[in-house]
């Protein structure tokens, strides 16, 4: 699809260019009506310095300002730089997925980041909303989200609003059935890819697969040299490295010892292990991620502040916070916060945003108007957060709050 | 005159006297220093900027080198009181360019450039972005005097592939 989408973007480049050949005369006439000398000039790269702090629908309606800008603006290290000035901002713009009642649309909010300031309220006017075609989320980086559209997988920008759904996977042993892949996609910052990581979630045949995004080459194999394992937790990108929570034997026979993180290298696409030491997985559950065998795991991974955190959802008020101190030692830490009495009674869950010291949760059963629930490690207290203006009663339930960078990528 | 107050000249015959810390923020007049040539008694001539807009640079200037002494005075501040003290500067930069006509921010910016002061360009940068976002590509071309060098065929296609951006 989308090679056909470029040819014919280049047939009608064609087009074009002889056409504007005819046109030449007529426009040597308008030249004449030049800008107002007078006015001040501002030299190219102070130009560049100023479209570099634009947001991405700006830029991609100054591309038709002149050809000098269209070609800045598309240039790959004019996307790289104003990537990185939308990165330093901290803490980082917040995006929040909903779904729908009908499993086919999420709406994707885009606002300043609560945490910016002290304000309980968030207005509507600073609120950015898009609809997509998706069923959910499987994780997002970089301002990019990998999603569920349909029976397929794709990628898409909010900023730009693109959308490029991968190819199907082939596999040498076909299973009749099974379940899907899981779906995690991370960011090489050395060679400036984007790959996701399809990890084959039946057992014994352990066929992960890696895309380029936006790449030629499709799906590739890749060997895994830690053997066979399951995936439980969603992706989570952190410095070039994508973590998730799973187990290294098949479900039924798999006991707490088998409970491990995996560090997947986006750039080498090698896969890393970090044990989690048996003394921290809670009592009496199969492993660390679940209770009971073939149950949805409440963990979630958060960046601790560039270390892996594992952070569960509120049961009976209170909830267990866990963070990797030191993968190779298994040192880990491990408390227990207590929700204060007026939010104890909530059903919440925790979303993967983290920072300032304070994990975000929302209601598992949406509220109007929307609310947003901060829980400081630090003082143990909790703040909640109203985003105004959404039309909850058309949606379902939150899927993900995660940290958004505005991202130029045209996938 | 104190040792470490210096004068400067504008373009158009204006003389300010300012504390040679602030002028430091100035890379091209902390060199001048660093290389003696600055005559104490002799105001630095600054050919390529004007009085009134000389006047914000400084004012720009002395500005943030309080701020900087506060940060060496406080070296061990708490992270709220840190945040304060940014959230003070923010005002009062957000303060300063307020009411700033699109004229005087672009001189403004040349002459930051010209004195290589970073942190004012990334400042008006910042605040030219801010104002032009909601423009019109023929907007943007007259304040940025550029000239649309796309025949209509070729606009109409960047402007078809966009169209969302125009919403």
């Amino acid at each position: 699809m989308k090679l056909c989408f470029r040819l014919l973007s280049i047939h009608q480049k064609k087009k074009m260019s002889n056409k504007g050949f005819k046109r030449i005369p007529s426009r040597r006439k308008s030249s004449n009506h030049r800008p107002n000398p007078t006015k001040i000039y501002i030299p190219l790269d102070l130009q560049i310095s100023t479209l570099l702090r634009l947001p991405v629908k700006s830029l991609h309606r100054f591309q038709c300002v002149s050809k000098v800008w269209s070609s800045i603006i598309t240039s790959r290290d004019f996307r790289n730089k104003h990537f990185n000035i939308a990165a330093s901002s901290s803490p980082p713009p917040l995006l929040i997925t909903f779904k729908d009642f009908y499993d086919k649309k999420l709406l994707l909010v885009m606002l300043r980041n609560p945490n910016a300031s002290s304000s309980s309220r968030v207005p509507y006017t600073d609120l950015s909303l898009l609809k997509v075609y998706g069923k959910m989320v499987n994780n997002t980086a970089w301002g990019l989200i990998s999603l569920r559209i349909g029976v397929n997988e794709g990628i898409c920008n909010p900023s730009t609003r693109l959308l490029d759904i991968f190819p199907q996977q082939k596999y040498k042993i076909i299973a009749e059935f099974g379940p899907p892949p899981k779906y995690c996609f991370g960011y090489d910052p050395v060679e400036d890819q984007y790959k996701v990581l399809a990890v084959d979630q039946l057992f014994w045949r352990a066929e992960h697969k890696v895309l380029v995004v936006g790449g030629e080459g499709g799906w590739r194999d890749i060997s895994c040299a830690v053997s066979q394992h399951w995936a439980h937790t969603s992706g989570l990108y952190m410095n070039g490295f994508i973590y998730y929570g799973a187990v290294c034997q098949p479900m039924l026979i798999s006991s707490p010892e088998d409970s491990i993180i995996v560090c997947f290298n986006v750039k080498l696409e090698t896969f890393n292990i970090i044990k989690v030491p048996s003394k921290v997985v809670p009592d009496g559950s199969v492993n660390m991620w679940v209770d009971t065998p073939y149950q949805f795991t409440d963990k979630i991974l958060i960046n601790y502040g560039g270390r892996i955190g594992v952070v569960e959802n509120p049961r009976e008020g209170r909830f267990r916070v866990w963070v990797v101190e030191d993968a190779e030692k298994e040192e880990w830490s491990m408390n227990t916060y207590h929700l204060p009495q007026s939010a104890a009674g909530l059903n919440f869950k925790v979303m993967e945003t983290f920072h300032n010291g304070e994990i975000c949760m929302v209601s598992k059963v949406l509220s109007d108007p929307f609310s947003l629930f901060y829980y400081n490690l630090k003082t143990k207290s909790m703040r909640s957060v109203v985003i105004e203006g959404l039309p909850i009663s058309k949606l379902e339930q939150v899927v993900t709050v995660s940290d958004h960078y505005e991202n130029f990528t045209s996938l | 005159m104190s040792s470490n107050m210096i004068m400067l000249k504008s373009s158009d015959g204006a003389s300010f006297e300012i504390e040679e810390a602030a002028a430091r923020k100035s890379k091209i007049i902390a060199n001048m220093i660093e290389v003696e040539c600055v005559d104490e008694d002799k105001a630095i001539p600054l050919q390529n900027v004007t009085g009134n807009i000389l006047a914000l640079v400084i004012e720009y200037c002395n500005k943030h080198i309080v701020d900087d002494d506060d940060d060496v005075a406080t070296e061990e501040a708490s992270e709220e009181e840190e945040e304060a003290k940014k959230k003070k500067v923010d005002d009062w930069e957000a303060e300063f360019m307020n009411s700033m006509s699109l004229e005087t921010m672009f001189e403004l910016l040349l002459a930051a450039n010209y004195l290589n002061i970073k942190s004012l360009i990334d400042l008006v940068c910042q605040t030219i972005a801010n104002n032009i976002k909601d423009k019109t590509p023929e907007e943007v071309r007259k304040i940025f005097s550029i000239e649309n060098d796309f025949t209509p065929e070729e606009e109409e296609e960047i402007r078809k592939e966009n169209a969302w951006a125009f919403g």
